[in-house]
C-alpha cells in the first residue's frame, strides 16, 4: 500500500551545514499493518515519516501510496490525498490554541463541506470514545497534557483515514493516558487503518506488525 | 478625450492590465529561467508557489482583458451622444478609424486565447501531478503580448478620442441598396441572394449543433464512428464557415427583420440601440459558442501530453456542451423572435 524507493532528504544541501537526514531509504508498508519506527533522536524518524505523510518532500526517490506515485503530486493534490487518506497525530498535538475540543476535532471536516450539524456530531462521537465527553467545549489550554493528545487522536480519526501517522505520540502524556492511547491505535488497526509511528516507546513494540530501527538515516 | 465613466474605467482597466502584465511578464520570464525543464521533487513545492501567484495574478488580469471587450462596447456607446451626426456606434468608429477597426480586430482576438489559456490551467490545475505548468508558463508569455498590445491600443484610443468632426450616420453607409462593401455578397448571390443565404445560416448552425451533442451522447459516437480529432476538425471546419455565414445573415436579413427596418442593415443598431434588447446576448452566446470549438481545439493542441488524456477529455467534453448550450440558445432566440416579428 505504501512503497517508498530509494529516499533521501537533505537538509541545507551544497552548504557547510549539509545532513543527510534520511539516506537510500526503501520501504514497503502493508494495508493495514502497524508499523513501528524506531531509533535514537536525529535518527530521521521524524523525516522519514513527514515525508511518507506528504508533508515533506524528499530530495531524491519516490513515495507510493496505493500504486500512486505521490511524490509527483502538486501541493494541492497532496493536500487533498491528506485530507481523504491521512491522520496525523504530533508529539505537541498541535491543536489551535482558541478552538474548543470539537472544533479542533471537527476541524479536518471543513475543507470537506461538512456542513457544521455533522461536523459536531463526529467530533462529538469521538471525543466521547476518548473519554472526553464532559470537555467538549473546553479549549487546549483547559486540557491535561493527556486530554490534549486525545483530542489531537480524534482529530486524527475525524476524516476516517486509511492512514494513521503518529510521531513520539506518548512522549508527551502519563503512563496511563499511553496505554489507552496504544488501545486506541491498536482498535484503529483493528478497523482497518494503517498505523506507523515513529517512538522510542518499547510498549508499542509489542503490538507492532512489523519494527524499523533506524540510525543515521538509515535501516538498521 | 471625451471623458465619462466609462471612459474612467476603461482607462482604468488598460492602465491596470499593463502594469500587472509587465509584472506578470517578468515573473513569468523568471520562473521560466530559474527552472529547468524538469523539477526535481524537493523543487516542486517552491515552484508551485511561485507558479501559483503568477497564476493567480494571470488569471485576474486575463479576466479583466476579457471583459474590457464587452466593455468596449458599452464605452463606444457612450460616445454616441457626445459625437455630432452619430446615430449609433458606427458614427463613432468614423473618428479614429484605423484604431477603432484595430481594437475590435485585436479584442476578440484576445478573448479567444486568454479564454483558452484559462481552460489549459484548469486542466492542468486538475491533474495532481500539474504536469502543463511549464507549457502553460510559455502559452503566457505571448498572452502577455497580446495584453500589452491591447491595453495600449485602448489607452492611445482613449486619450486621442476627440469629438471634434461631423460624422455621418450608419444610413449612408449600410441602407444603400448597391452597397460597395465587400461584406455585401449581392455581388456574388444576386438580388435574391437572401433566401439561399437564410436556408445556409439555418443548414451550418444546425448541423453544427447536431455534430456537438452527436460528440456529448454514446448513441451519437456509435453514429458517427470517427477519432476525436477526426470529429473535432469537422466541427472546427464547420464553424469556420459558420462564422462568415452568420454574419453576413444578420447584416442582411436577421438585424433588418428584428429590429422591423428592413432597409437597416447596421449591427451596430442591432446591439446597441435597444430595439431588440436581447441582441448582445442573442450574439454573445453566438460567439462564446463558436469560441469553444476553438477552445476545444486549443486544449488538444496543449494539453496533449500522456498523463492528461483523462482530464482534457473531461474539460473538452464541458466546453463541447458549453458550446452546444449557446450555439443552441443563440439559434432558438433568433427563430423565436423571427416568429414573433
Amino acid at each position: 500500500m505504501i512503497r517508498a524507493e530509494r529516499l533521501c532528504k537533505t537538509y541545507g544541501a551544497h552548504t557547510k551545514h549539509e545532513i543527510h537526514a534520511v539516506k537510500e531509504i526503501n520501504l514497503t508498508i502493508a494495508k493495514n499493518s502497524f508499523v513501528v519506527l524506531k531509533g535514537p533522536s536525529g535518527s530521521g524518524k521524524t523525516t522519514l515519516l513527514n515525508i511518507i505523510g506528504t508533508l515533506d518532500r524528499p530530495t531524491t526517490g519516490n513515495v507510493y501510496i496505493d500504486g500512486e506515485e505521490i511524490t509527483a503530486f502538486s501541493d494541492i493534490a497532496l493536500s487533498v490525498l491528506r485530507r481523504k487518506k491521512i491522520g496525523f497525530i504530533f508529539q505537541d498535538f498541535n491543536l489551535i490554541p482558541r478552538l474548543s475540543g470539537w472544533e479542533n476535532v471537527s476541524y479536518p471536516l471543513i475543507p470537506m463541506g461538512i456542513p457544521l450539524k455533522e461536523r459536531f456530531t463526529r467530533a462529538q462521537s469521538l471525543l466521547k470514545i476518548m473519554d472526553l465527553g464532559d470537555r467538549m467545549t473546553h479549549t487546549p489550554e483547559e486540557l491535561s497534557g493527556g486530554q490534549q493528545q486525545r483530542v489531537a487522536i480524534a482529530r486524527a480519526m475525524v476524516n476516517n483515514p486509511e492512514i494513521i501517522i503518529a510521531d513520539e505520540p506518548t512522549s508527551n502524556i502519563d503512563e496511563e493516558t499511553s496505554i489507552k492511547l496504544l488501545n486506541t491505535l491498536n482498535e484503529l488497526k483493528h478497523k482497518g487503518a494503517t498505523i506507523i509511528v515513529a517512538t522510542h516507546d518499547p510498549r508499542f513494540n509489542k503490538i507492532a506488525d512489523e519494527t524499523f530501527t533506524m540510525k543515521d538515516g538509515r535501516f538498521q | 478625450m471625451i471623458l465619462n465613466i466609462y471612459t474612467i474605467i476603461m482607462l482604468f482597466i488598460a492602465v491596470v492590465s499593463l502594469s500587472l502584465g509587465g509584472f506578470l511578464l517578468s515573473a513569468t520570464l523568471k520562473t521560466i529561467l530559474s527552472f529547468g525543464t524538469s523539477v526535481s521533487s524537493e523543487l516542486k513545492t517552491k515552484y508551485e508557489q511561485k507558479g501559483y501567484l503568477i497564476f493567480l495574478l494571470a488569471c485576474i488580469v486575463i479576466f479583466i482583458r476579457m471583459l474590457a471587450w464587452p466593455w468596449f462596447y458599452f464605452m463606444l456607446q457612450s460616445f454616441v451622444i457626445e459625437i455630432p451626426g452619430a446615430m449609433c456606434i458606427f458614427g463613432v468608429t468614423q473618428i479614429l478609424p484605423v484604431t477603432v477597426t484595430f481594437l475590435q480586430i485585436i479584442k476578440p482576438i484576445s478573448f479567444f486565447f486568454m479564454g483558452g489559456w484559462i481552460f489549459c490551467y484548469y486542466v492542468d490545475k486538475a491533474h495532481p501531478t500539474t504536469p502543463l505548468t511549464r507549457k502553460i508558463l510559455l502559452f503566457l508569455l505571448p498572452l502577455c503580448g497580446l495584453l500589452f498590445i491591447d491595453s495600449g491600443a485602448d489607452i492611445y484610443y482613449i486619450l486621442f478620442m476627440k469629438p471634434l468632426i461631423s460624422v455621418s450616420c450608419c444610413a449612408t453607409f449600410f441602407d444603400v441598396p448597391l452597397r460597395p462593401s465587400a461584406m455585401i455578397p449581392q455581388a456574388v448571390f444576386g438580388k435574391n441572394f437572401d433566401t439561399p443565404l437564410f436556408i445556409l445560416y439555418y443548414s451550418i448552425n444546425i448541423i453544427l449543433i447536431i455534430l456537438l451533442f452527436l460528440k456529448l451522447s454514446e448513441k451519437g459516437k456509435l453514429l458517427m464512428p470517427l477519432s476525436d480529432k477526426i470529429f473535432l476538425y469537422i466541427q472546427s471546419g464547420i464553424g469556420l464557415i459558420a462564422i462568415p455565414v452568420t454574419i453576413l445573415s444578420f447584416i442582411e436579413i436577421i438585424a433588418p427583420k428584428l429590429m422591423q427596418l428592413p432597409f437597416h442593415h447596421c449591427l451596430y443598431c442591432f446591439i446597441g440601440n435597444g430595439m431588440v434588447p436581447d441582441a448582445p446576448l442573442i450574439l454573445g452566446l453566438f460567439i462564446i459558442g463558436l469560441f469553444s470549438i476553438g477552445w476545444m481545439n486549443i486544449l488538444c493542441l496543449i494539453c496533449k501530453n500522456s498523463k492528461t488524456p483523462q482530464v482534457t477529455e473531461i474539460f473538452v467534453a464541458r466546453i463541447n456542451s458549453l458550446s452546444a448550450f449557446c450555439l443552441l440558445a443563440s439559434l432558438i432566440m433568433v427563430t423565436i423572435h423571427l416568429v414573433l416579428t
